[in-house]
Protein backbone atom coordinates (compact mmCIF):
# COMPACT_ATOMS: atom_id res chain seq x y z
CA UNK A 1 0.00 0.00 0.00
CA UNK A 2 1.12 3.15 -1.10
CA UNK A 3 -0.17 6.26 0.87
CA UNK A 4 -0.06 10.19 0.93
CA UNK A 5 -1.52 11.83 4.49
CA UNK A 6 -2.90 15.30 4.38
CA UNK A 7 0.40 16.21 2.21
CA UNK A 8 0.61 19.57 1.02
CA UNK A 9 3.68 20.61 -1.81
CA UNK A 10 4.95 24.06 -3.10
CA UNK A 11 7.39 25.40 -5.53
CA UNK A 12 9.28 28.16 -4.35
CA UNK A 13 6.31 30.08 -2.91
CA UNK A 14 4.00 28.85 -5.67
CA UNK A 15 1.51 26.66 -3.61
CA UNK A 16 0.33 23.03 -5.99
CA UNK A 17 -1.17 20.65 -3.54
CA UNK A 18 -2.78 21.28 -0.72
CA UNK A 19 -3.56 19.13 1.82
CA UNK A 20 -4.31 15.55 -0.08
CA UNK A 21 -4.17 12.43 0.54
CA UNK A 22 -4.84 9.23 -1.78
CA UNK A 23 -4.23 5.38 -0.91
CA UNK A 24 -3.77 2.74 -3.32
CA UNK A 25 -3.91 -0.68 -1.87
CA UNK A 26 -1.92 -3.65 -3.29
CA UNK A 27 -3.23 -5.28 -6.73
CA UNK A 28 -4.78 -1.96 -7.51
CA UNK A 29 -5.08 -0.32 -10.44
CA UNK A 30 -5.68 3.24 -10.13
CA UNK A 31 -5.70 6.23 -12.98
CA UNK A 32 -4.88 9.88 -12.45
CA UNK A 33 -6.06 13.03 -14.59
CA UNK A 34 -6.41 16.42 -14.70
CA UNK A 35 -5.77 19.81 -17.02
CA UNK A 36 -2.05 20.67 -17.88
CA UNK A 37 0.17 22.20 -14.77
CA UNK A 38 -2.53 20.97 -12.07
CA UNK A 39 0.43 18.91 -10.25
CA UNK A 40 -0.23 15.51 -11.51
CA UNK A 41 3.35 14.87 -11.89
CA UNK A 42 4.25 16.51 -8.31
CA UNK A 43 2.23 13.86 -7.16
CA UNK A 44 3.71 10.98 -8.85
CA UNK A 45 6.97 12.15 -7.76
CA UNK A 46 5.62 12.34 -4.24
CA UNK A 47 4.21 8.56 -4.44
CA UNK A 48 6.99 7.38 -5.39
CA UNK A 49 9.32 8.74 -2.65
CA UNK A 50 11.15 10.83 -5.26
CA UNK A 51 9.75 14.12 -3.82
CA UNK A 52 9.27 14.88 0.04
CA UNK A 53 5.84 16.31 1.21
CA UNK A 54 6.34 20.04 2.74
CA UNK A 55 3.36 19.06 5.12
CA UNK A 56 1.79 15.92 5.65
CA UNK A 57 3.28 12.17 5.57
CA UNK A 58 3.97 10.24 2.44
CA UNK A 59 4.14 6.33 3.71
CA UNK A 60 5.23 3.20 2.08
CA UNK A 61 3.74 0.23 3.11
CA UNK A 62 2.93 1.94 6.79
CA UNK A 63 6.98 3.22 6.58
CA UNK A 64 6.60 6.59 6.55
CA UNK A 65 9.11 9.39 4.73
CA UNK A 66 10.01 11.09 8.12
CA UNK A 67 12.11 7.55 8.75
CA UNK A 68 14.53 8.43 5.71
CA UNK A 69 16.79 5.78 6.24
CA UNK A 70 13.93 3.04 6.25
CA UNK A 71 11.57 5.13 3.94
CA UNK A 72 14.87 4.77 1.13
CA UNK A 73 15.09 1.18 1.28
CA UNK A 74 11.45 1.02 0.89
CA UNK A 75 11.53 3.57 -2.26
CA UNK A 76 12.75 0.92 -4.59
CA UNK A 77 9.56 -0.98 -4.48
CA UNK A 78 7.96 1.87 -6.19
CA UNK A 79 8.75 2.31 -10.11
CA UNK A 80 8.34 5.40 -12.64
CA UNK A 81 7.47 5.77 -16.10
CA UNK A 82 8.11 9.55 -17.38
CA UNK A 83 5.91 10.68 -20.22
CA UNK A 84 9.39 10.90 -22.20
CA UNK A 85 11.88 8.15 -22.27
CA UNK A 86 14.83 9.52 -23.69
CA UNK A 87 15.11 11.76 -20.57
CA UNK A 88 15.90 8.19 -18.88
CA UNK A 89 17.82 6.23 -21.29
CA UNK A 90 21.68 6.05 -20.65
CA UNK A 91 23.32 3.13 -21.98
CA UNK A 92 23.87 2.92 -25.49
CA UNK A 93 21.71 -0.78 -26.77
CA UNK A 94 18.73 -1.64 -25.67
CA UNK A 95 19.89 -4.85 -23.69
CA UNK A 96 22.32 -2.63 -21.63
CA UNK A 97 19.38 -0.27 -20.61
CA UNK A 98 17.54 -3.79 -19.34
CA UNK A 99 20.48 -4.66 -17.80
CA UNK A 100 21.74 -1.42 -16.13
CA UNK A 101 19.28 -1.20 -12.97
CA UNK A 102 20.08 -4.67 -11.88
CA UNK A 103 23.58 -4.13 -12.22
CA UNK A 104 23.11 -1.24 -9.60
CA UNK A 105 21.44 -2.80 -6.96
CA UNK A 106 24.24 -5.90 -7.42
CA UNK A 107 22.54 -8.61 -9.06
CA UNK A 108 24.93 -11.80 -10.01
CA UNK A 109 25.64 -11.37 -13.15
CA UNK A 110 24.23 -14.69 -14.72
CA UNK A 111 20.44 -14.06 -12.83
CA UNK A 112 21.05 -10.63 -14.86
CA UNK A 113 21.56 -12.40 -18.10
CA UNK A 114 18.55 -14.70 -17.53
CA UNK A 115 16.32 -11.84 -16.36
CA UNK A 116 17.54 -9.65 -19.63
CA UNK A 117 16.23 -12.08 -22.00
CA UNK A 118 12.97 -12.87 -20.24
CA UNK A 119 12.38 -9.35 -20.95
CA UNK A 120 13.65 -8.92 -24.07
CA UNK A 121 11.26 -12.02 -24.97
CA UNK A 122 8.05 -10.81 -22.84
CA UNK A 123 8.36 -7.46 -24.88
CA UNK A 124 9.32 -8.63 -28.12
CA UNK A 125 12.36 -6.84 -28.06
CA UNK A 126 14.32 -9.14 -29.17
CA UNK A 127 15.63 -7.85 -32.30
CA UNK A 128 16.04 -4.39 -31.11
CA UNK A 129 18.57 -5.79 -28.21
CA UNK A 130 21.41 -4.56 -30.05
CA UNK A 131 20.21 -1.23 -31.08
CA UNK A 132 20.58 2.12 -29.34
CA UNK A 133 17.30 3.13 -27.05
CA UNK A 134 17.49 6.61 -28.72
CA UNK A 135 16.93 5.54 -32.02
CA UNK A 136 13.67 3.29 -31.94
CA UNK A 137 10.24 4.70 -32.76
CA UNK A 138 8.54 6.60 -29.77
CA UNK A 139 6.22 3.44 -28.76
CA UNK A 140 9.42 1.37 -29.19
CA UNK A 141 11.22 3.68 -26.62
CA UNK A 142 8.67 3.85 -24.47
CA UNK A 143 8.37 -0.15 -24.27
CA UNK A 144 11.80 -0.19 -23.33
CA UNK A 145 11.42 2.50 -20.31
CA UNK A 146 8.84 -0.18 -19.54
CA UNK A 147 10.43 -3.21 -19.71
CA UNK A 148 14.04 -1.43 -17.83
CA UNK A 149 11.85 -0.92 -14.85
CA UNK A 150 9.50 -3.94 -14.67
CA UNK A 151 12.89 -5.97 -14.57
CA UNK A 152 13.51 -4.70 -11.51
CA UNK A 153 10.48 -6.17 -10.20
CA UNK A 154 8.54 -3.08 -8.40
CA UNK A 155 5.80 -3.88 -6.07
CA UNK A 156 4.26 -0.53 -7.63
CA UNK A 157 4.51 1.40 -10.76
CA UNK A 158 3.73 4.96 -11.75
CA UNK A 159 3.08 5.93 -15.40
CA UNK A 160 3.43 9.74 -15.57
CA UNK A 161 1.54 9.95 -18.95
CA UNK A 162 3.73 7.92 -20.75
CA UNK A 163 1.59 8.10 -24.61
CA UNK A 164 1.23 11.97 -24.28
CA UNK A 165 3.41 12.13 -27.29
CA UNK A 166 2.47 8.52 -28.72
CA UNK A 167 0.82 7.64 -31.76
CA UNK A 168 -2.68 5.76 -31.83
CA UNK A 169 -0.98 2.20 -32.22
CA UNK A 170 2.05 3.07 -29.69
CA UNK A 171 -0.54 4.04 -27.56
CA UNK A 172 -2.67 0.80 -27.60
CA UNK A 173 0.99 -1.25 -27.43
CA UNK A 174 1.78 0.54 -24.18
CA UNK A 175 -1.81 0.21 -22.48
CA UNK A 176 -1.97 -3.55 -23.59
CA UNK A 177 0.89 -4.08 -21.17
CA UNK A 178 -0.41 -2.06 -18.29
CA UNK A 179 -3.83 -4.21 -19.13
CA UNK A 180 -1.53 -7.35 -18.96
CA UNK A 181 -0.34 -6.15 -15.42
CA UNK A 182 -3.77 -5.92 -13.67
CA UNK A 183 -3.61 -7.82 -10.76
CA UNK A 184 0.06 -8.60 -10.69
CA UNK A 185 1.16 -5.20 -9.19
CA UNK A 186 -0.44 -1.86 -7.96
CA UNK A 187 -0.45 0.92 -10.58
CA UNK A 188 -1.36 4.37 -10.92
CA UNK A 189 -2.00 5.37 -14.36
CA UNK A 190 -1.52 9.21 -15.43
CA UNK A 191 -2.94 10.33 -18.51
CA UNK A 192 -5.20 12.62 -20.31
CA UNK A 193 -7.01 10.46 -22.49
CA UNK A 194 -10.64 9.30 -21.85
CA UNK A 195 -10.01 6.11 -23.21
CA UNK A 196 -6.87 4.99 -20.79
CA UNK A 197 -8.46 6.75 -17.73
CA UNK A 198 -11.24 4.59 -18.26
CA UNK A 199 -9.06 1.09 -17.71
CA UNK A 200 -8.46 1.83 -13.66
CA UNK A 201 -10.72 0.68 -11.50
CA UNK A 202 -10.77 3.76 -9.58
CA UNK A 203 -10.50 7.43 -11.48
CA UNK A 204 -9.06 10.38 -9.53
CA UNK A 205 -9.25 13.76 -11.05
CA UNK A 206 -7.02 16.89 -9.98
CA UNK A 207 -8.13 19.99 -10.78
CA UNK A 208 -5.44 22.96 -9.46
CA UNK A 209 -4.22 21.04 -6.24
CA UNK A 210 -6.90 19.59 -5.19
CA UNK A 211 -8.12 15.79 -5.73
CA UNK A 212 -11.22 14.89 -6.20
CA UNK A 213 -12.71 10.85 -6.59
CA UNK A 214 -12.12 8.64 -6.67
CA UNK A 215 -15.19 7.73 -9.10
CA UNK A 216 -15.66 4.55 -9.71
CA UNK A 217 -15.59 3.39 -13.71
CA UNK A 218 -19.26 2.69 -13.60
CA UNK A 219 -20.16 6.14 -13.18
CA UNK A 220 -17.91 7.23 -15.97
CA UNK A 221 -20.34 5.74 -18.50
CA UNK A 222 -23.72 6.12 -16.65
CA UNK A 223 -23.24 9.99 -15.83
CA UNK A 224 -21.38 10.62 -19.70
CA UNK A 225 -18.83 12.26 -17.02
CA UNK A 226 -16.32 13.52 -19.94
CA UNK A 227 -18.38 15.25 -22.72
CA UNK A 228 -15.75 12.76 -25.64
CA UNK A 229 -17.37 11.42 -28.57
CA UNK A 230 -17.31 7.55 -28.42
CA UNK A 231 -18.56 8.02 -24.24
CA UNK A 232 -21.36 9.86 -25.46
CA UNK A 233 -21.83 7.53 -28.18
CA UNK A 234 -21.66 4.73 -25.88
CA UNK A 235 -23.71 6.62 -22.94
CA UNK A 236 -26.43 6.79 -25.29
CA UNK A 237 -26.80 3.14 -26.08
CA UNK A 238 -26.22 2.80 -22.30
CA UNK A 239 -29.87 4.94 -21.80
CA UNK A 240 -31.88 3.29 -24.43
CA UNK A 241 -30.91 0.02 -22.69
CA UNK A 242 -29.17 -1.57 -25.50
CA UNK A 243 -25.65 -1.40 -24.03
CA UNK A 244 -25.70 -2.79 -19.80
CA UNK A 245 -22.27 -3.63 -19.41
CA UNK A 246 -19.84 -0.87 -17.97
CA UNK A 247 -17.06 -1.63 -19.41
CA UNK A 248 -15.54 -0.04 -22.99
CA UNK A 249 -15.94 -2.64 -25.08
CA UNK A 250 -13.85 -3.45 -28.60
CA UNK A 251 -16.53 -2.03 -31.52
CA UNK A 252 -16.59 -5.41 -32.46
CA UNK A 253 -17.96 -7.20 -29.16
CA UNK A 254 -19.87 -3.98 -29.33
CA UNK A 255 -21.86 -5.09 -32.40
CA UNK A 256 -22.06 -8.83 -31.03
CA UNK A 257 -24.25 -7.56 -27.86
CA UNK A 258 -25.94 -4.81 -30.54
CA UNK A 259 -27.11 -7.82 -32.32
CA UNK A 260 -28.37 -9.77 -29.81
CA UNK A 261 -30.22 -6.71 -28.35
CA UNK A 262 -31.83 -6.50 -31.85
CA UNK A 263 -32.90 -10.34 -32.21
CA UNK A 264 -34.44 -9.90 -28.82
CA UNK A 265 -36.61 -7.66 -29.59
CA UNK A 266 -37.73 -8.75 -32.82
CA UNK A 267 -38.16 -12.42 -31.15
CA UNK A 268 -40.40 -10.35 -28.53
CA UNK A 269 -42.06 -8.53 -30.90
CA UNK A 270 -43.16 -11.70 -32.75
CA UNK A 271 -44.07 -13.61 -29.47
CA UNK A 272 -46.59 -10.73 -28.97
CA UNK A 273 -48.23 -10.66 -32.35
CA UNK A 274 -48.69 -14.75 -32.16
CA UNK A 275 -50.58 -13.59 -28.09
CA UNK B 1 -5.98 30.08 -55.62
CA UNK B 2 -4.61 26.43 -55.80
CA UNK B 3 -0.49 24.89 -54.69
CA UNK B 4 -0.39 21.67 -56.65
CA UNK B 5 2.45 19.19 -55.81
CA UNK B 6 3.47 17.59 -59.43
CA UNK B 7 5.55 14.29 -58.96
CA UNK B 8 7.26 15.25 -56.33
CA UNK B 9 9.63 13.05 -54.33
CA UNK B 10 12.11 13.88 -51.26
CA UNK B 11 14.53 12.05 -49.51
CA UNK B 12 16.89 13.58 -46.00
CA UNK B 13 20.62 13.59 -46.80
CA UNK B 14 22.46 11.44 -43.56
CA UNK B 15 25.90 13.10 -44.21
CA UNK B 16 26.55 13.10 -48.25
CA UNK B 17 24.46 9.99 -48.51
CA UNK B 18 21.34 9.82 -49.73
CA UNK B 19 18.91 8.56 -47.48
CA UNK B 20 15.76 6.53 -48.17
CA UNK B 21 12.26 8.90 -49.85
CA UNK B 22 10.32 9.98 -47.75
CA UNK B 23 8.04 11.06 -50.40
CA UNK B 24 7.50 9.52 -53.49
CA UNK B 25 6.17 10.66 -56.67
CA UNK B 26 3.32 12.51 -54.89
CA UNK B 27 0.55 14.46 -57.35
CA UNK B 28 -1.93 16.50 -54.97
CA UNK B 29 -3.25 19.38 -55.17
CA UNK B 30 -4.92 22.32 -52.06
CA UNK B 31 -7.61 25.04 -52.64
CA UNK B 32 -8.04 27.96 -51.01
CA UNK B 33 -10.81 28.03 -48.35
CA UNK B 34 -10.88 24.55 -47.59
CA UNK B 35 -9.67 22.38 -44.99
CA UNK B 36 -7.52 19.40 -45.43
CA UNK B 37 -6.87 16.49 -43.00
CA UNK B 38 -3.31 14.86 -43.18
CA UNK B 39 -3.24 12.00 -41.74
CA UNK B 40 -1.24 8.55 -41.89
CA UNK B 41 0.93 6.67 -40.09
CA UNK B 42 4.37 7.88 -38.12
CA UNK B 43 7.06 7.94 -40.74
CA UNK B 44 4.60 8.43 -43.27
CA UNK B 45 5.95 11.71 -44.89
CA UNK B 46 2.97 14.32 -43.29
CA UNK B 47 5.66 17.08 -42.10
CA UNK B 48 8.02 16.58 -44.57
CA UNK B 49 4.84 17.41 -46.79
CA UNK B 50 4.13 20.19 -44.96
CA UNK B 51 7.68 21.61 -44.82
CA UNK B 52 7.61 21.19 -49.01
CA UNK B 53 4.23 22.93 -48.99
CA UNK B 54 5.27 26.15 -46.56
CA UNK B 55 9.08 25.98 -49.08
CA UNK B 56 11.38 25.09 -46.04
CA UNK B 57 12.42 22.28 -48.32
CA UNK B 58 12.85 22.17 -51.72
CA UNK B 59 11.80 18.57 -53.73
CA UNK B 60 14.24 16.55 -54.97
CA UNK B 61 12.51 15.86 -58.11
CA UNK B 62 9.12 16.78 -59.61
CA UNK B 63 7.42 20.47 -58.92
CA UNK B 64 5.16 22.53 -56.69
CA UNK B 65 3.47 24.79 -58.77
CA UNK B 66 0.99 28.13 -58.35
CA UNK B 67 -1.96 28.23 -60.22
CA UNK B 68 -1.97 32.11 -59.74
CA UNK B 69 -0.67 34.94 -61.89
CA UNK B 70 0.43 37.66 -59.44
CA UNK B 71 2.12 36.47 -56.80
CA UNK B 72 5.22 34.16 -57.02
CA UNK B 73 5.40 30.49 -55.74
CA UNK B 74 8.37 31.83 -52.94
CA UNK B 75 6.37 34.92 -51.55
CA UNK B 76 2.84 33.01 -51.43
CA UNK B 77 5.04 30.19 -49.38
CA UNK B 78 6.44 32.77 -47.01
CA UNK B 79 2.82 33.68 -46.04
CA UNK B 80 2.04 30.40 -45.20
CA UNK B 81 1.48 30.35 -41.50
CA UNK B 82 2.82 27.19 -40.03
CA UNK B 83 2.24 25.90 -36.46
CA UNK B 84 5.01 23.42 -35.54
CA UNK B 85 4.50 20.49 -33.43
CA UNK B 86 6.61 21.43 -30.61
CA UNK B 87 6.28 25.23 -30.23
CA UNK B 88 8.63 25.33 -27.56
CA UNK B 89 11.25 25.12 -29.85
CA UNK B 90 10.91 28.19 -32.16
CA UNK B 91 10.45 30.60 -28.94
CA UNK B 92 13.40 32.86 -28.41
CA UNK B 93 12.10 36.14 -27.10
CA UNK B 94 12.20 37.24 -23.51
CA UNK B 95 8.12 38.13 -23.53
CA UNK B 96 4.81 36.69 -25.00
CA UNK B 97 4.64 40.34 -26.34
CA UNK B 98 7.24 40.60 -28.37
CA UNK B 99 7.05 36.85 -29.52
CA UNK B 100 4.43 37.65 -31.08
CA UNK B 101 5.66 40.32 -32.39
CA UNK B 102 8.54 39.10 -34.24
CA UNK B 103 6.98 37.70 -37.40
CA UNK B 104 4.55 40.78 -38.56
CA UNK B 105 7.80 42.78 -37.52
CA UNK B 106 10.18 40.54 -39.91
CA UNK B 107 7.59 40.75 -42.29
CA UNK B 108 7.58 44.47 -42.12
CA UNK B 109 3.77 44.63 -41.81
CA UNK B 110 1.83 47.91 -40.51
CA UNK B 111 -0.40 48.15 -36.95
CA UNK B 112 1.88 45.36 -35.28
CA UNK B 113 0.35 46.20 -31.71
CA UNK B 114 -2.55 46.01 -32.82
CA UNK B 115 -1.53 42.61 -34.58
CA UNK B 116 -0.71 40.80 -31.57
CA UNK B 117 -3.62 41.87 -29.25
CA UNK B 118 -5.35 40.14 -32.00
CA UNK B 119 -3.61 37.43 -31.88
CA UNK B 120 -3.44 36.75 -28.51
CA UNK B 121 -7.28 37.19 -27.79
CA UNK B 122 -8.37 34.83 -30.49
CA UNK B 123 -6.52 32.64 -28.93
CA UNK B 124 -7.55 32.87 -25.12
CA UNK B 125 -4.17 34.33 -24.25
CA UNK B 126 -5.54 37.63 -22.79
CA UNK B 127 -3.38 40.33 -23.83
CA UNK B 128 -3.31 42.21 -20.26
CA UNK B 129 -2.78 38.97 -18.78
CA UNK B 130 -0.19 37.63 -20.44
CA UNK B 131 1.73 40.07 -22.32
CA UNK B 132 4.70 40.46 -19.69
CA UNK B 133 5.03 37.11 -19.13
CA UNK B 134 7.76 34.90 -20.74
CA UNK B 135 6.82 32.20 -23.41
CA UNK B 136 9.09 29.45 -21.41
CA UNK B 137 6.78 30.17 -18.37
CA UNK B 138 3.32 29.30 -20.00
CA UNK B 139 1.64 25.48 -18.94
CA UNK B 140 2.73 23.08 -22.85
CA UNK B 141 -1.43 24.33 -23.85
CA UNK B 142 -0.72 27.96 -23.28
CA UNK B 143 2.64 27.50 -25.43
CA UNK B 144 0.55 26.03 -28.45
CA UNK B 145 -1.92 29.11 -28.14
CA UNK B 146 1.61 31.16 -28.17
CA UNK B 147 2.83 30.33 -31.28
CA UNK B 148 -0.78 29.71 -32.99
CA UNK B 149 -0.72 33.37 -31.82
CA UNK B 150 2.43 34.30 -33.30
CA UNK B 151 1.24 32.80 -36.53
CA UNK B 152 -2.40 34.64 -36.89
CA UNK B 153 -0.52 37.76 -36.02
CA UNK B 154 0.69 37.86 -39.19
CA UNK B 155 -2.93 37.41 -40.97
CA UNK B 156 -2.12 34.58 -43.18
CA UNK B 157 -4.78 33.52 -45.34
CA UNK B 158 -3.31 29.71 -45.57
CA UNK B 159 -2.60 27.74 -42.36
CA UNK B 160 -0.80 24.46 -41.61
CA UNK B 161 -1.21 22.92 -38.30
CA UNK B 162 1.55 20.01 -37.24
CA UNK B 163 -0.50 17.94 -34.77
CA UNK B 164 -2.22 20.95 -33.10
CA UNK B 165 -3.74 18.72 -30.07
CA UNK B 166 -0.49 16.74 -29.36
CA UNK B 167 0.08 16.92 -25.44
CA UNK B 168 -2.66 19.03 -24.90
CA UNK B 169 -5.41 18.75 -21.83
CA UNK B 170 -9.26 18.37 -22.40
CA UNK B 171 -9.49 21.78 -22.35
CA UNK B 172 -6.68 22.84 -24.44
CA UNK B 173 -7.87 20.44 -27.00
CA UNK B 174 -11.34 21.98 -27.56
CA UNK B 175 -10.15 25.69 -27.17
CA UNK B 176 -7.53 24.64 -30.52
CA UNK B 177 -10.47 23.14 -32.25
CA UNK B 178 -12.49 26.24 -31.72
CA UNK B 179 -9.90 28.49 -32.89
CA UNK B 180 -9.48 26.58 -36.36
CA UNK B 181 -13.75 26.82 -36.63
CA UNK B 182 -13.18 30.39 -36.52
CA UNK B 183 -10.67 30.03 -38.99
CA UNK B 184 -12.58 28.02 -41.33
CA UNK B 185 -15.34 30.97 -40.68
CA UNK B 186 -12.99 33.16 -41.96
CA UNK B 187 -12.57 31.53 -45.06
CA UNK B 188 -9.04 30.63 -44.49
CA UNK B 189 -7.48 27.56 -45.63
CA UNK B 190 -6.77 25.21 -43.08
CA UNK B 191 -4.69 22.03 -43.17
CA UNK B 192 -4.39 20.03 -40.29
CA UNK B 193 -2.05 16.62 -39.84
CA UNK B 194 -3.12 14.53 -37.32
CA UNK B 195 -2.97 10.62 -36.44
CA UNK B 196 -6.49 12.11 -34.21
CA UNK B 197 -9.62 11.37 -37.13
CA UNK B 198 -11.76 11.20 -34.38
CA UNK B 199 -11.16 14.88 -33.26
CA UNK B 200 -11.20 16.26 -36.96
CA UNK B 201 -13.16 14.53 -39.05
CA UNK B 202 -16.50 16.44 -38.98
CA UNK B 203 -14.22 19.70 -39.42
CA UNK B 204 -12.70 19.14 -42.34
CA UNK B 205 -13.40 18.76 -46.31
CA UNK B 206 -11.16 17.04 -47.75
CA UNK B 207 -9.22 13.92 -46.17
CA UNK B 208 -5.49 13.19 -47.30
CA UNK B 209 -3.80 9.91 -46.60
CA UNK B 210 -0.23 8.91 -46.82
CA UNK B 211 1.42 5.45 -46.39
CA UNK B 212 5.29 5.06 -46.52
CA UNK B 213 5.98 8.15 -48.80
CA UNK B 214 2.82 7.66 -51.32
CA UNK B 215 -0.65 9.26 -51.39
CA UNK B 216 -2.58 6.36 -50.53
CA UNK B 217 -6.09 8.32 -50.84
CA UNK B 218 -7.14 12.26 -51.66
CA UNK B 219 -10.79 12.51 -50.91
CA UNK B 220 -13.80 14.35 -48.94
CA UNK B 221 -14.92 12.80 -45.90
CA UNK B 222 -17.99 11.05 -46.80
CA UNK B 223 -16.08 9.24 -49.44
CA UNK B 224 -13.24 8.25 -47.51
CA UNK B 225 -15.62 7.18 -44.48
CA UNK B 226 -17.60 4.71 -47.09
CA UNK B 227 -14.15 3.08 -48.12
CA UNK B 228 -14.18 -0.76 -47.86
CA UNK B 229 -10.41 -0.75 -46.81
CA UNK B 230 -8.78 1.66 -44.80
CA UNK B 231 -5.87 -0.70 -43.47
CA UNK B 232 -2.69 1.03 -41.69
CA UNK B 233 -5.67 3.91 -40.38
CA UNK B 234 -8.90 1.58 -39.77
CA UNK B 235 -8.19 1.83 -36.24
CA UNK B 236 -7.32 5.66 -35.88
CA UNK B 237 -11.21 5.69 -37.02
CA UNK B 238 -13.65 7.07 -34.53
CA UNK B 239 -14.91 4.39 -32.18
CA UNK B 240 -18.70 5.02 -33.39
CA UNK B 241 -17.67 4.93 -37.39
CA UNK B 242 -16.05 1.55 -36.61
CA UNK B 243 -19.18 -0.08 -34.62
CA UNK B 244 -21.32 1.24 -37.98
CA UNK B 245 -18.59 0.00 -40.89
CA UNK B 246 -18.91 -3.66 -39.11
CA UNK B 247 -22.65 -3.32 -38.58
CA UNK B 248 -22.72 -2.91 -42.20
CA UNK B 249 -20.37 -5.57 -42.69
CA UNK B 250 -22.44 -7.76 -40.80
CA UNK B 251 -25.57 -7.01 -43.16
CA UNK B 252 -27.40 -3.61 -41.39
CA UNK B 253 -28.21 -1.65 -44.05
CA UNK B 254 -27.05 1.71 -42.69
CA UNK B 255 -25.31 4.86 -43.74
CA UNK B 256 -21.49 4.71 -42.59
CA UNK B 257 -20.49 8.38 -43.08
CA UNK B 258 -21.99 9.66 -39.97
CA UNK B 259 -19.22 12.05 -37.79
CA UNK B 260 -21.52 12.69 -35.31
CA UNK B 261 -21.86 9.82 -32.84
CA UNK B 262 -25.04 11.01 -31.17
CA UNK B 263 -26.65 10.50 -34.56
CA UNK B 264 -24.55 7.43 -35.13
CA UNK B 265 -25.95 5.89 -31.77
CA UNK B 266 -29.92 7.17 -32.53
CA UNK B 267 -29.47 5.34 -35.65
CA UNK B 268 -28.66 2.49 -33.96
CA UNK B 269 -31.24 2.60 -31.72
CA UNK B 270 -34.17 3.35 -34.39
CA UNK B 271 -32.64 0.51 -36.72
CA UNK B 272 -35.45 -2.33 -37.24
CA UNK B 273 -33.82 -5.37 -38.83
Amino acid sequence: MIELQNVSFRYEEKPLLRDLSIRINDGELVTLTGPNGSGKTTLALLLAGILQPQEGEAMIDGIKSSKPKEFEAKRRDVGIVFENPDNQFITTSVERELAFGLENVGIQREEIRKRVEESLKRFSLEDLRFRSPHTLSGGEKQKVAIASILILAPRYLIFDEPTIYLDPPSRRTVLEIVQSLKGTISIIFISQFPSEIIVGDKIYFLTEGILEGPIRKEEILRKNLFKIPFLSFLHVLHEEGIYEETDIPEPDALCDVIETHKKKISYRKTQKNNV
Amino acid sequence: MEIAFNDVSFHYKKGNVRGEKVLKGLNLEFKERKCYLLTGPCGSGKTTLALLLKGLLLPASGKILLKNDSISLSSFQRSIGLAFQSPEEQFFKETVEEEVAFGPTMLKLNRIEERVKGGLNTTGLLYEKFSRSSPFALSSGEQRRLAIASIIACEPSWYIFDEPTAGLDLEGRSKIIELIKNLMKEKKTVIIISQELERFIDLCDEIIVLEKGRLKLKTDTRTFLEEEKLDEIEHSLPYHIKVLRILRKRGWDIPVSITNPLHAASIIAEYKS
